[in-house]
């Protein structure tokens, strides 16, 4: 399997914050689409296919915003972990919290980056390079299970 | 003794200098004879009382009184106290009665009923029983609780202000144990108690806590001192009990709402905190608006391109303010244990190496900073901002400042020494006020924050900070620092 394809979902509620993203892989030239959702219950929506909505094809990893209406992202974090299916995701947090609650509690919940957004448009260039070169290198876990 | 001394002369003499007052009456109630201490008591000179009438010595008001005892005592001549239970007086030469106990003696001789009356001074005695009962009273009436206890700690007073504070009446706990007042948690008072008394010394205002009658506690203040008997040996204690508790209270209220001052003050600050944080957010956002327009429309009408980088502008010095406060706020935070002393050249060292200092500055560190010691984190942002200031608000292309350390008492006093345009007297204590400057913020990019957060650091550090020197060029900030032992 082509490791590039695989599917970005942005858990983001701030417009300008996706389209940054967006714009990010984009400059990098990212294979492979990015899904954008807007809180913690439309993204269980998604990875569960409940609700209408197709259930998101693997392989895949998430970014997850930390402060968003109805679920926030440590709940969503917390659900996807409990589920037995999902529970191998790889996550990054991209918060503007620089909360030691915040991070300790992510961490607890093995994610594999807690990423502060500083602001620049040229840290998300970076964060698209690294998502690009994190997923040329890196194993995904395998798909077929559950 | 030979016998023919024995004569009359000779009882004479012994009767006249005998220490009690003693007054030989005839059968026609005249004064055959009064010894010395009876002339001194009454107030006469030797032998001018021999020959006079009783009723000289007889207060005028008892005269009746004294007639009628007198003629009981002829009825029956027995040796006797005159008047038993009356308070008698005999009256001084000046005028006045003195208190006196009379004991009478029948004496007969041949030309009849001879009567000695013996005087004793009440006045000593009644003023020592005055002086009890005085004392008494103000034992009674005490607010406080005054107890007396043996050196084996067994009550033997109790005043009726014990009775308040304890509620055990004087029948309930006079012959009992003061081990029964003690709380158990405080069961070493007594051998400390003991200990201090056997020294001979006082206990004073020692607080503690004591259980009432109904097992309730109350704090005291306890006043212990030894009662000495006549050879100056410990026997017991005399205890004076306070209490305290309404000002136990009020101290712990005052306590209470100090903590929850410094609570609020803390809620204050984390709401600072994370209202500036919260509110850059918005602001990344206009700006990287901004920043797409401008790279997406090439097309864009030079003065609309001209608008969006003003925007950015004023959305990049917002975020510097919010920036500052943040850190303003953060200040007040109660900061991670204090890491060990380092050498404050080092801070210097590392503060210039964050700064961007333009060409033509130079920073210079003073000799006198070597080998001071400090705590390295609030020191790195205090320099930090006083040189920042001083590059920021330079008005000329080059210019020195100079950092120096000197002890002012158990202190450190920095200076920030720089070579601009200075400050005027007049704004020398507006400067350290949040959101002040003193130029306009398009001609200086600046948020008035940075002596506020100095002012707020110091402070914190139990220092102040201040702006010296004349009026005119150059500009020296000043602030204490605490002095850390290695």
């Amino acid at each position: 399997m082509d490791k590039r394809s695989a599917t970005i979902l942005l858990v983001e509620d701030d417009d300008v914050d996706a389209e940054t993203v967006e714009r990010g892989v984009k400059a990098a030239r990212i294979e492979g689409s990015l899904l954008r959702v807007r809180d913690g219950v439309e993204a269980l929506d998604l990875l569960e296919g409940r609700h209408g909505r197709t259930k998101i094809r693997p392989p895949f990893l998430m970014l997850v915003d930390i402060r968003m209406p109805r679920m926030d992202g440590l709940s969503l974090i917390h659900a996807v972990r409990r589920n037995v299916s999902l529970q191998r995701t790889i996550i990054f947090v991209l918060t503007t919290s620089d909360s030691e609650r915040d991070r300790l509690a992510a961490y607890n919940e093995h994610v594999a980056g807690y990423i502060i957004k500083s602001g620049s448009q040229d840290q998300y260039i970076r964060l698209a390079r690294m998502l690009e070169y994190y997923l040329s290198i890196v194993e995904l876990p395998p798909t077929a299970v559950a | 003794m030979q016998a023919n001394a024995a004569t009359a002369d000779w009882y004479e003499r012994i009767i006249e200098c005998a220490p009690v007052a003693m007054v030989l009456v005839d059968p026609g109630m005249r004064i055959a004879l009064a010894n010395r201490s009876a002339e001194q008591l009454l107030g006469y000179g030797q032998g001018s009382l021999a020959g006079q009438s009783l009723e000289l010595l007889v207060p005028t008001r008892s005269r009746e009184l004294h007639e009628r005892f007198a003629s009981d005592f002829v009825q029956s001549p027995e040796p006797r106290r005159m008047g038993e239970g009356r308070e008698l007086y005999a009256m001084h030469a000046d005028g006045t009665g003195i208190p006196v106990e009379i004991g009478l003696n029948p004496l007969r001789s041949g030309d009849g009923e001879y009567v000695l009356a013996s005087l004793v001074d009440l006045r000593e005695r009644r003023r020592e029983r005055a002086s009890q009962l005085r004392m008494a009273a103000v034992v009674e009436s005490a607010e406080d609780a005054i107890i007396t206890r043996s050196l084996d700690g067994i009550i033997q007073s109790w005043n009726p202000g014990a009775q308040r504070l304890l509620g055990y009446t004087p029948d309930e706990i006079v012959g009992r144990p003061v081990s029964q007042l003690i709380p158990a948690a405080r069961g070493e008072d007594e051998a400390l108690i003991i200990a201090l008394l056997n020294q001979g010394k006082r206990v004073a205002q020692y607080e503690t806590i004591r259980r009432r009658k109904d097992g309730s506690l109350v704090d005291v203040s306890l006043t212990v001192s030894p009662i000495l008997d006549q050879s100056g040996r410990v026997i017991g204690a005399a205890k004076i009990m306070q209490d305290i508790s309404r000002r136990k209270q009020a101290e712990q209220a005052l306590l209470l709402s100090n903590a929850q001052l410094v609570e609020a003050n803390r809620a204050l600050d984390d709401f600072v905190y994370t209202a500036s944080h919260d509110l850059r957010s918005p602001l990344v956002g206009v700006n990287r608006l901004a920043q797409w327009v401008l790279e997406d429309d090439q097309a864009l009408a030079p003065k609309s391109r001209e608008r969006l980088q003003t925007i950015q502008g004023r959305v990049a010095r917002m975020a510097r303010l919010l920036d500052d406060i943040r850190d303003y706020a953060r200040a007040g935070q109660e900061g991670r244990p204090a890491a060990a002393p380092v050498a404050a050249d080092d801070v210097l060292q590392e503060v210039l190496s964050t700064l961007e200092i333009p060409a033509g500055f130079s920073v210079r560190c003073d000799p006198s900073l070597q080998g001071v010691r400090v705590e390295r984190v609030p020191l790195l942002q205090v320099l930090h901002n006083t040189i920042a200031n001083a590059i920021k608000h330079h008005d000329r292309p080059a210019g020195t400042i100079c950092v120096t350390v000197h002890e002012a008492g158990d202190a450190l006093r920095f200076r920030v020494q720089d070579d601009g345009p200075g400050i005027p007297l007049a704004y020398r204590e507006a400067v350290f006020e949040m959101f002040r400057t003193l130029r306009a913020r398009d001609e200086v990019e600046a948020s008035g924050m940075g002596l506020a957060l100095v002012r707020k650091l110091v402070g914190r550090q139990g220092g102040q900070c201040g702006i010296e020197g004349p009026e005119g060029r150059g500009t020296c900030i000043w602030f204490d620092w605490p002095a850390t032992g290695d």
